[in-house]
């Protein structure tokens, strides 16, 4: 069997694998970046928001093609329609751009590129090889060709899916609660209300059983409109698609809007792993369930974790030693970027999803009245506490 | 005469194991990540259950277009 190979191989080409191969390739790796698909960034499996300051962290130039609209803000909806606005500069994590998700996986792709990381479609991972409790490479297939590449660290982004971490012994399995099934179709011909197409939306309540459905604008008549369920709220069969349709139905800027294409995809809601790295292996981005429990945003953490790590492997190349005890750098520098704020979403969005529409409304119409100047989980309930200590009761170990 | 139509649902698969319709399956991963045996695989669009299936049903319920279900005769099975 032929064999290759690189100081790195990274397994997926979303925007945590690319960031890796970017600033890994930058630091002097020899890096191979592997995508399963005849496409960077195609099929989008994405809702398309992200917020503004993680392009400036990454050092992603900024490029207009891959900017489908600028936001002011976000909107969140209370299940009788009570309507609180937060304009952008308040806006937390993942509202500010919405993406052409597309053209933007293929702009970190092209900065790996162009930082000397090498990058193979249509490859596949097929196994990962292991010896001595420690990881070699994976085996691949590009096209008919089956190949071993060794690789002195494999990095496993290969999504919701997680597939290579799983193979090499990483504990990614999630709970019920934890899943969400998200489908979503990009509406056309959406009619005016809700100043749409300015601001990010988020309907809450039993629209959409402990999750939310989205309206995130792409042009003047154009959104993606989505749905996020969690597993553990579902019956049966086509139980997602009924929610997002029934809603869909009931908006009557929707009446006459027609799809342009139709987006499904797991996300995770979960705490982040225990653990991410072993001898000549690391985890990035949502397949180390790095995805943002309350809000399903997962590209921010997945590029800022993916450059964390390509500049650690970058240190392990010079020193040669790839060890768990070295990949740490990496999984110590998420942690302490990452880690309070994902756990203290999960936890709140256990709280979140036990309440019923009746609370939903009472908090948002408090919310709407008292007005939010920052969208922060700790901002909101501090308001709440010191208007209406009773609607957040359930909340109180988190104030 | 009655229409007569030959060709019903050629696209569903059953390997008695699990029921996946490949015109319905978008490949986006939904199911795979979910398995808690591990026993989907996705070749990038063809989509396989092997035995380490317990026919829990995780993915039936989470899939966002209803692409895969109980093999046929199983009394969960509701594809047409």
């Amino acid at each position: 069997m032929p064999s290759y190979e690189y100081d790195v191989v990274v397994v997926g080409a979303g925007p945590s694998g690319s960031m890796t191969a970017r600033y890994a390739a930058l630091g002097g790796c020899r890096t191979l970046l592997i995508e399963k698909r005849q496409e960077i960034g195609s099929p989008v499996r994405c809702g398309e928001g992200l917020a503004r300051h993680f392009v400036e962290d990454t050092k992603l130039p900024f490029d207009q093609k891959w900017v489908g609209r600028e936001v002011k803000g976000a909107k969140i909806f209370s299940p009788n329609g009570t309507e609180l606005t937060i304009e952008e500069k308040h806006a937390g994590n993942e509202v500010g751009i919405v993406l052409e998700r597309d053209a933007f996986d293929k702009a970190v792709a092209k900065e790996a590129a162009k930082a000397g990381a090498e990058i193979w479609l249509k490859t596949t991972a097929t196994a990962i090889l292991k010896d001595d409790g420690w990881v070699r490479g994976v085996r691949g297939k590009r096209l008919e060709d089956e190949f071993n590449i060794h690789a002195k660290c494999v990095v496993a982004a290969d999504g919701y899916e997680s597939q290579v971490g799983r193979w090499a012994g990483f504990k990614t399995l999630l709970r019920a609660g934890d899943i969400t099934g998200t489908l979503q179709y990009r509406l056309t011909n959406i009619g005016p209300g809700h100043d749409f197409p300015d601001y990010c939306e988020f309907w809450l309540g039993t629209c959409a059983p402990a999750g939310y459905i989205w309206v995130f604008p792409k042009d003047e008549a154009t959104a993606n409109v989505g749905i996020g369920v969690s597993l553990d709220r579902l019956k049966s069969r086509m139980d997602i698609m009924g929610f997002l349709d029934r809603w869909i139905e009931k908006d009557p800027r929707m009446k006459k809007a027609q799809p342009l294409d139709m987006v499904t995809g797991g996300v995770s809601t979960a705490p982040p792993v225990k653990k991410s790295v072993g001898n000549g292996i690391a985890i990035v981005g949502d397949a180390a369930r790095m995805i943002d429990p309350i809000t399903g945003g997962g590209i921010g953490n997945g590029m800022v974790a993916g450059m964390f790590l390509g500049n650690v492997l970058s240190k392990c190349n010079e020193t040669g030693d790839f060890s768990e005890a070295a990949l740490m750098e990496y999984e110590n520098a998420w942690r302490a970027k990452l880690e309070e704020n994902l756990y203290r979403n999960w936890l709140a969005k256990n709280k979140l999803v036990t309440l019923s529409d009746q609370e939903f409304d009472d908090i948002i119409k408090v919310l709407a009245e008292v007005g939010v100047t920052k969208l922060s989980v700790r901002a909101i309930l501090k308001v709440l506490k010191e208007t209406r200590p009773e609607l957040v009761a359930k909340f109180a170990e988190f104030i | 005469m009655p229409e007569q139509v030959f060709a019903i649902r050629p696209s569903v698969r059953d390997n008695g194991i699990m029921v996946i319709d490949d015109m319905l399956c978008m490949h986006c991963g939904a199911c795979v990540g979910t398995c808690p045996t591990n026993a989907i695989f996705l070749n990038e669009v063809y989509l396989t259950f092997n035995e380490d299936c317990t026919q829990c049903g995780m993915c039936v319920k989470v899939c966002p277009v209803g692409a895969i279900d109980y093999p046929r005769g199983h009394k969960l099975h509701t594809m047409k």
